[in-house]
This record gives C-alpha cells, sequence and structure tokens, in this order.
C-alpha cells in the first residue's frame, strides 16, 4: 500500500499539472484578446518577424533539402518495387505538403525560436526588464507576448512552404543524380496528386503550431524565476512544450482537417 | 528597432514565402485547369471507387478539368451524379456520346476520369448536358461477368454445335431425298462437307477450352494477384460473348440457308448452281465467324489472369524449362499430368553419320521404332505434351550434356517432321547421364520419348 | 500636497509579510530616503508606487490617486509621471543605449524621431555617456548601466523619481556622481523616493528618513530624528559609512 505522502506527492503533481495547463490556457486566451486591442506594435513584430523567420530561412531550407533527398531515396526504395518510379515526385509532393513539411519544420522552429522565445523573455524577466516595461507604462504582455506569437503565426506557414519547396527541390536533386529528370518535368510531377485541400490545410495549420510554440515559450519566459539558472530552464522547457504541443495538436488538426476535407482523407 | 535593412530581411521572407505559396496554388489550380475557360456537365455512376471532388477530368486522355462535386443518391442502388468541369478549348472533343469512366493513372495511381471523345456524328455536349457513364470495374465484379460470359460462350457453343449437327443432319437427308439430283448434292458435299467438319471441330475445341477457362476461374486459378486495374479482360470477355452471340446468329442463318437450299434441291426445279453457290458463300461467312471466334479464344488464351491455366494446359514455353525443373517434376506437378516414358536405345536409333563420324543420325530401323513407339500416344498429343529426353553415357560431362541434346534434337525434328506435331507442345530435354527411372534403374544411352497426357483424356480412353 | 502616500499597506508573499501596515507620506519635491537592511521590502515598496504590485490591504495613493482603483489606461499615465531606475538598471539588452533612453519618449510622446534623439542624446550627455549613444548595454559597465537607466528614468522629466539602490556595486566616485545627479534632479523639483543602505549616499541626497524592518517602520523623520533614535538598528545604520 503506498503511504500516504506517496498520494499526497502524485495528488501535488496532478494539481500542478492542472494549474500549468489551465495558467497556459489563460495566457493563450488573453494573447487572442489582446492581440485586437491597440496598440498593435507593427515595428515589434517586425523586429520579430525578421529574427523568427527571415534568419530561421537559412536552417528552414537547408533541413527541407535534407529531407527531400531523404525521402526521395525512400520513395524510391519502396516505389521502384512497383515499378513506379514515375510517382516518385508525386509520392514526394504529397509526404512533405501534408506532413513531413508542416511538421518537421514546426520542430525545427519550436527548436530555435521557441528555446529563443523562452531564453530572451525569460532573461528579461530576471533581469527586471519587464517591470522596467512596465514602469515605462508598456503593457510587457502585450510588447513581448502577443507580438511575438503574431510573428510566429505569420513566420510559421511561410517558412512551412520553404521547407516543402525545398525538399520538392531535394527531392529532385537526388532524383537527378540517379535518372537525370529535368527540374520543369519533376516539378510538374510533383503537383501530380496535389489538390488545395493537400496544400491549404497543411499549410494554414503550421498557424496553429506557430501560436503553441510562442505561447508556450512566452508563457514560460514570464514565469523564469531563480537568475541565469531559471532562464536555462525556460528555455529548454520551451522547446519540450513546444514540440509536445505541436505533435499533439496535429492529432488533432489533422482529424479536423480530416473532418472538413473528407477529401484528403480518401 | 527595426532597422531598414532588417525590414528588408522581413520584406524578402514574406515575399518569398508568400511567392512559393501562389506557386502552389497555381501549380494544383493549373493541373485542375482552374484559370482555363471552363463549362460543366454531369455524369452519373453507381460506384465512385477512386473519385473526389478536385480529382482531374482527362478529355481522351489529354488534361481537361477537375470533378466539381459529386452528389450522393438519395435512394440505395442510386447513382451518384458527378460535376465535371471541363476546359472549354475541349469542348469539340466532348459529345453527347461521349463515354465517362473512372480510370486510374498507372498501377498505383490516383484516380481520374476519363471522358472519350466523341463521334462528329453526335451533337456537341452542352453546358449542363448529362453524359453516359461506364461503371468502374471491379475485380468481383470481373469475376461476376467472367462467370457470366463463360456460361453464355457455353451455351452458344453448345448451340454452334447443336445447329451443325442439325445443319449434318439436313445436309445428310438432302442427299437421300434428293437422288435424282444426286451429282448436284454430291457435289455440294463434297465442296461444303469440309467447311461442315472443320466447323464440327472448332465447336467442339471451343467448347472444351471454353468449359476449362469456366473451370479455372471456379477453382481461383490464375495470377489475380497481379490484376490491379486491366480491364482488357473484361473487355475481351464481352468480346467473346458478343462473338459468340454473332456465331450463333451466323450458325442460324447457316441453317436457315441450307435448308432453303436442300428444300431448292428437293423442288427440283430449283436454279440449282445458285442455289449451290449461296450456300457455299453462307458456309464461308460461318466459317469466318468461327474464325473470328477462335481468335478472340486464343486472345484470351494470352491473357495474363488465365495464363497460369493456359500454362497447364501446355501453353508454357517447352524450351524455357530447365533439366532441374523438369526432373522435379514440373510439367506433373499441378497434378492435371501424368506421364508415360518408352525407352528407346541409342545403339538401336542412331548411326555415325557417313561424312563426320563424330556426329550422329537416326536409322532406318530408329525411325521405324519411333513410329511404332508413338503410335498408342497420337491421339493423347492433341491435348498433352511430347518431351523428347536425351541420355548420353559416353565422355566429359558436357560432352554428355551436349550428346544427349543432338539426340533429343534429332528424335523431335525426325517426330515433328513426320506426324505434324505441334512444336510448341514438343519439347527436348538433354538429361546427360542422369537416367532415374529407366528399365532396371541401368545407366541408359539413348533416348525416352515422355508423353505428358492430361489425365481426364487419359481417362476417356 | 503629497506626492505619494501609503496608508496601512499590507503585503504577503506566501507566508512571507513583506510589507504590516504601513503608513507615510512624501512630499512633493523632497527626497525620501527608505533605509533597511536586504530583504525587508525596500524594492517592495517602492513597486507599490509604480503600481507593479499590488497591497493585500491598505491604500497606496500616488499624486492623490489610488492606484488600485486606476484603470490600465489611468495607471499608464500615472505611470508617465514616473521614473524608476532598478537596482541593475534593467536597460533593454535588444536596443542601444541611445534607445533605450528615447524608448520613453517614443512610447509616451508625439515628437518626431529627430527630436526624440536629440532629447535622449541630451539625457545621456546629463549623465555623462553622450558618447555611447550608439553602444549596446551588453558593452557598458555597471556603473555606465546605472547612469544609462538614469537617463532613461529622467527622459520625460517625471515628477517622481524611483530609485532603488543607486549607488549598490558602484565604485565610490562613480556613487558620488550618481548622488550629485539625483541631486541636481530633486533641485529641479522632481520628487525622489529612494531606497539604500548607503547612509553617506543618504545623507547628501534624503530630505526624510524611514527605516525598514520587517514589514514595519522603524522610524520615520528627519535626519536628526533618526540620529536621536535609540533603536539599536537606527543606530547602527546611521553610524555606518560604506555602501553596499
Amino acid at each position: 500500500m503506498p503511504s500516504l505522502s506517496t498520494i499526497d506527492r502524485v495528488g501535488a503533481s496532478v494539481l500542478a499539472l492542472f494549474e500549468f495547463v489551465g495558467a497556459l490556457s489563460t495566457f493563450g486566451a488573453r494573447a487572442c484578446v489582446e492581440a485586437f486591442r491597440p496598440p498593435y506594435e507593427p515595428r515589434e513584430i517586425a523586429r520579430h518577424l525578421y529574427q523568427f523567420g527571415y534568419r530561421s530561412a537559412p536552417l528552414i531550407l537547408t533541413a527541407g533539402m535534407a529531407i527531400g533527398v531523404v525521402l526521395s531515396m525512400h520513395t524510391r526504395a519502396s516505389l521502384e518495387r512497383f515499378g513506379a518510379e514515375a510517382m516518385i515526385p508525386a509520392g514526394l509532393a504529397i509526404a512533405l505538403i501534408r506532413e513531413t513539411g508542416p511538421l518537421t519544420a514546426g520542430l525545427l522552429v519550436s527548436g530555435r525560436v521557441g528555446a529563443g522565445i523562452g531564453a530572451e523573455i525569460g532573461a528579461m524577466k530576471v533581469t527586471e526588464q519587464i517591470d522596467a516595461l512596465e514602469a515605462n507604462a508598456v503593457d510587457a504582455f502585450k510588447y513581448l507576448a502577443v507580438t511575438r506569437i503574431i510573428a510566429l503565426m505569420i513566420a510559421m506557414p511561410l517558412l512551412t512552404v520553404l521547407m516543402d519547396f525545398a525538399g520538392i527541390f531535394g527531392g529532385y536533386l537526388a532524383e537527378a543524380a540517379v535518372s537525370g529528370m529535368s527540374w520543369s518535368l519533376y516539378f510538374e510531377r510533383a503537383f501530380t496528386y496535389i489538390s488545395y485541400s493537400d496544400l491549404i490545410p497543411a499549410t494554414l495549420k503550421t498557424i496553429v503550431f506557430g501560436y503553441l510554440i510562442a505561447v508556450a515559450a512566452s508563457y514560460l519566459g514570464f514565469s523564469a524565476s531563480r537568475g541565469t539558472e531559471g532562464v536555462g530552464e525556460a528555455s529548454t522547457r520551451s522547446v519540450v512544450m513546444g514540440s509536445m504541443l505541436i505533435i499533439l495538436s496535429d492529432v488533432v488538426l489533422v482529424k479536423i482537417i480530416f473532418f472538413f476535407y473528407p477529401a484528403v482523407s480518401g | 528597432m527595426a532597422t531598414p535593412a532588417r525590414l528588408v530581411g522581413v520584406g524578402v521572407f514574406v515575399v518569398c514565402g508568400l511567392l512559393l505559396f501562389t506557386v502552389g496554388l497555381f501549380m494544383i489550380g493549373d493541373r485542375q485547369m482552374a484559370f482555363a475557360k471552363k463549362f460543366t456537365i454531369f455524369t452519373e455512376f453507381r460506384k465512385i471507387t477512386g473519385l473526389q471532388p478536385g480529382s482531374i477530368v482527362r478529355v481522351s486522355g489529354a488534361k481537361a478539368g477537375a470533378i466539381k462535386a459529386i452528389a450522393p443518391p438519395n435512394v440505395p442502388g442510386g447513382k451518384f451524379r458527378v460535376e465535371i468541369e471541363i476546359a472549354e478549348e475541349l469542348h469539340p472533343l466532348v459529345r453527347m456520346d461521349s463515354l465517362a469512366s473512372i480510370e486510374t493513372e498507372g498501377l498505383v495511381g490516383g484516380g481520374y476520369l476519363g471522358v472519350g471523345s466523341g463521334t462528329g456524328a453526335s451533337p456537341t455536349a452542352a453546358a449542363g448536358a448529362t453524359i453516359a457513364s461506364k461503371e468502374p470495374f471491379d475485380i468481383a465484379d470481373l469475376m461476376q461477368q467472367m462467370g457470366d460470359t463463360i456460361v453464355k460462350v457455353n451455351d452458344t457453343i453448345q448451340k454452334v454445335n447443336d445447329t451443325i449437327d442439325e445443319m449434318k443432319g439436313d445436309v445428310q437427308r438432302a442427299v437421300v431425298s434428293g437422288a435424282d439430283t444426286i451429282d448436284v448434292a454430291h457435289k455440294l458435299l463434297v465442296d461444303v462437307g469440309g467447311d461442315v467438319k472443320k466447323m464440327t471441330a472448332d465447336g467442339a475445341r471451343l467448347s472444351a477450352d471454353a468449359a476449362q477457362i469456366a473451370e479455372t476461374i471456379r477453382k481461383g486459378e490464375g495470377t489475380l494477384g497481379k490484376l490491379v486495374n486491366d480491364d482488357e479482360l473484361y473487355r475481351r470477355a464481352t468480346a467473346v460473348a458478343t462473338q459468340a452471340d454473332e456465331i450463333a446468329t451466323s450458325a442460324r442463318q447457316v441453317v436457315e440457308q441450307a435448308r432453303k437450299t436442300l428444300e431448292g434441291f428437293q423442288s427440283k426445279d430449283g436454279p440449282v448452281e445458285g442455289m449451290a453457290s449461296s450456300l457455299k458463300q453462307t458456309m464461308d461467312d460461318a466459317r469466318k465467324a468461327m474464325s473470328g471466334f477462335a481468335e478472340t479464344m486464343e486472345a484470351l488464351k494470352h491473357n495474363f489472369l488465365l495464363r497460369g491455366f493456359f500454362k497447364d494446359r501446355g501453353f508454357f514455353n517447352l524450351a524455357d524449362i530447365s533439366p532441374a525443373a523438369y526432373r522435379q517434376g514440373v510439367l506433373t506437378s499441378d497434378g492435371a499430368r501424368h506421364v508415360v516414358r518408352v525407352w528407346l536405345q541409342a545403339s538401336q536409333l542412331f548411326e555415325p553419320a557417313p561424312d563426320t563420324p563424330a556426329a550422329e543420325r537416326l536409322t532406318a530401323k530408329g525411325k521405324a521404332q519411333l513410329d511404332s513407339s508413338i503410335g498408342a500416344y497420337l491421339d493423347g498429343l492433341a491435348t498433352g505434351v511430347l518431351m523428347v529426353e536425351g541420355y548420353a553415357q559416353t565422355g566429359t560431362r558436357d560432352g554428355e550434356y551436349v550428346r544427349s541434346r543432338v539426340r533429343a534434337s534429332l528424335v523431335r525434328d525426325y517426330l515433328i517432321g513426320k506426324f505434324s506435331l505441334t512444336p510448341q507442345m514438343t519439347g527436348v530435354m538433354p538429361l546427360g547421364r542422369d537416367s532415374a527411372g529407366s528399365p532396371g534403374n541401368e545407366p541408359w544411352d539413348g533416348v525416352a520419348l515422355a508423353f505428358f497426357e492430361a489425365k481426364e483424356t487419359a481417362k476417356k480412353k | 500636497m503629497t506626492a505619494v502616500r501609503f496608508d496601512n499597506v499590507s503585503k504577503r508573499f506566501g507566508a512571507l509579510a513583506v510589507l504590516d501596515a504601513v503608513s507615510f507620506d512624501i512630499a512633493k519635491g523632497t527626497a525620501f530616503c527608505l533605509l533597511g537592511r536586504s530583504g525587508t521590502g525596500k524594492s517592495v515598496t517602492l513597486r507599490h508606487i509604480v503600481g507593479l504590485v499590488e497591497p493585500d490591504s491598505g491604500t497606496v495613493f500616488v499624486e492623490e490617486r489610488d492606484i488600485k482603483g486606476l484603470s490600465r489606461r489611468e495607471l499608464g499615465e500615472v505611470r508617465t509621471h514616473m521614473g524608476f531606475l532598478f537596482q541593475n538598471a534593467a536597460l533593454f539588452d535588444s536596443m542601444s543605449v541611445g534607445d533605450n533612453v528615447a524608448f520613453p519618449m517614443r512610447r509616451h510622446t508625439k515628437l518626431s524621431d529627430g527630436d526624440i534623439r536629440e532629447r535622449a542624446r541630451k539625457k545621456l550627455a546629463d549623465v555623462g555617456l553622450e558618447a555611447d549613444y550608439d553602444k549596446m548595454p551588453g558593452d557598458l559597465s555597471g556603473g555606465m548601466k546605472k547612469r544609462a537607466g538614469l537617463a532613461r528614468a529622467m527622459a520625460l522629466d517625471p515628477s517622481i523619481l524611483l530609485v532603488d539602490e543607486p549607488s549598490a556595486g558602484l565604485d565610490p566616485i562613480t556613487a558620488k556622481e550618481i548622488d550629485d545627479l539625483l541631486v541636481a534632479t530633486k533641485r529641479g523639483g522632481t520628487t525622489l523616493v529612494v531606497v539604500t543602505h548607503n547612509i553617506p549616499s543618504a545623507r547628501v541626497i534624503g530630505d526624510d528618513f524611514a527605516v525598514l524592518q520587517e514589514g514595519r517602520l522603524l522610524v520615520h523623520g528627519t535626519l536628526e530624528a533618526l540620529d536621536a533614535s535609540e533603536e539599536p538598528l537606527v543606530q547602527a545604520f546611521m553610524r555606518s559609512q560604506g555602501g553596499g
């Protein structure tokens, strides 16, 4: 029989979990509301967009191309058995556009940007910069969190598209090395079976990824404490939390997409 | 604060992302012909296997547009109404008699809607019109269809046989009753008799084939797994049924004509010569129909679905069988055949060739021995396989192999030449020194004629 | 007329009573020095004034207005009348020193960017950092940061300046310079609220003094009253020389 203290501990951690979920949800909901209230801080959003989007592009493009090459090799291996090499571009593009692109981009951004947001806001918190903002009559929540959340919601789908195309290009490189296929034919074939219902929902769902990454990271940054150690922890937890939220939400989002676009599941 | 350089970065990023997204949209739009001028028509299917809104539409194979919507039927067994958008430039090809069908691209490709080009005689399909459709092909349906077709083919062949029998009777009766025009009748019989005989034989062969096809399908044989999407067989089977019908019709006409002609004989005052030529004409027609039917049957034999079956009957390439596979009993493994061997000694069959002593040739005595050996099996060879096994016991291993092959070939060539055996059904098998099963299990030097007879044929004897 | 008034303010963080029924007034244009050992609630008192922390009970009045009852916008407006120099300056890492100083003006004035830059330069010149406009905060020493922080706190010419440990961690010369700056600011009519434990510094700046211990005001009065106090802690304080 477990001792009373064990039950206590379990109970406490369950309560702590609920408290965390509650606080995070409140934080996220507040961001939604605040986003529609002036001031809109366009300069800050632009600054973050530069950081999250432009500066992430090299990572996304490189990773996308590498994934394209790898996927192409795998698709080739499996499709060759059926003599369906002509399907490689289409198979690759479907895999990339529907899921691999959005999810991988999400995870990479969670690693790069999520960690950055957690660390940056966390550092501002422990060095009283957030208090300084407030003391300067600036709504720190809006100024720091909402602008980042919006910027990442804008950057995420754009990065995903970059990833998709980089992946298709990487796939083309792998294919061209083997079969010498031309780019225009490859590109044409890649889109053979892609429909709007593949591209649009899969790309737009990454807006949700962006929102979740930024909300989790901002929240953890705002709750950072205990000096530099707290900053590091906020950063690490931002990545973990962001990645987890992306994967979990993806399950739900894919289901929702199937619900609204039954054609995609067929 | 955002510096101008940063703003440029943001601008580049946003523009690139949006641009690529737009490229994606346009690629899809292009595929679906979203940006071309279009018109809308409808078609209806009971099953819409693999189709979905957005699926592409091809007119005579050309990319033409996309499916806009699919409205399900509101009663069971009703038809799905499919709304199709087709590029205006292909409009002239889409006629009221164009046929819509569900196709797939390649072996594992996605489904698309094919719209056949109509005929020039038919008016262009107006926007909003509904064109006819061909229900999607389905393996279960195919089997059903095949089964039905076989039944039909059997029936028809039976009818043809009956008709031919009837006709034969009529001709004979005519000969008997029209004794005064015996010369004419005789001439007619000579002319027609060959045809009648051939048609009877053909009919018998075809009905045997059809029965065996039906049997194969019933047993579920054939390489069905490979059949992912090929409705060729369906088409063929349909063609068989159609042709069978035609034959039945022709045959009926033949009988009708024959009767009339023979009545003409009996009435004594008919234009006998004309009648005879007309009967000849009719017979020719019937024969043509029959040969068309036989061709269809032949095509069916080569359809891969039934290849396994026909292979069992000897429609394999005997030259492809390796000695190893042969020894393992590849020809008898399915249990449909049994083998009888006649062992012949080299000393009886061969003599050194006069000009090149190293080579062998058949002796006159050897030929006689072959003739007498094969006599008992000639009937069975119509449906069976003859394998000439060569054996040799002297020399090196490769020398034995070559010699055994030469011996078997000599015998085969002789038999094919002498008895008009079907070359495809007559093979050689060089077995070297390995002569398991020889009389007394002794090392055999010579040949063995291995008759692979269909068991049913054997039973009938 | 009081600039800041605490009326029975209590604040707890968990089990710890940081402020326990604290009351005091700060007259306009005077310098109020809040003394006490580390962790006695001095910084929390400052944060109450600017509304970063809300009292559990009692009321904080700034310029006669109850901070707690203000809407976010009204609070923002009150805050623009106040400058806050944080203990570690709390300069925004992501901006240059100049932008840090310009930040409050950019947020709360309708001045042109050129004017703002000019004023920011002037504010930096006031603290001796005119050459460091384009430097990033990470490149500054502790003392320079503090001076830049002071420039930012002074950017909107506040009527109340809140200063948390102005000379903590600084060399005596720099500390002296900061003190002089604060005195000059007071002369300009600004109310000062200074949290410190550097008595020499407080002697220079302060008009009014209070000593906080365990959430309670031990003494409140002029320099003379403190010197006369018999509380051992106050005596210990008044005798101490250095900062820190």
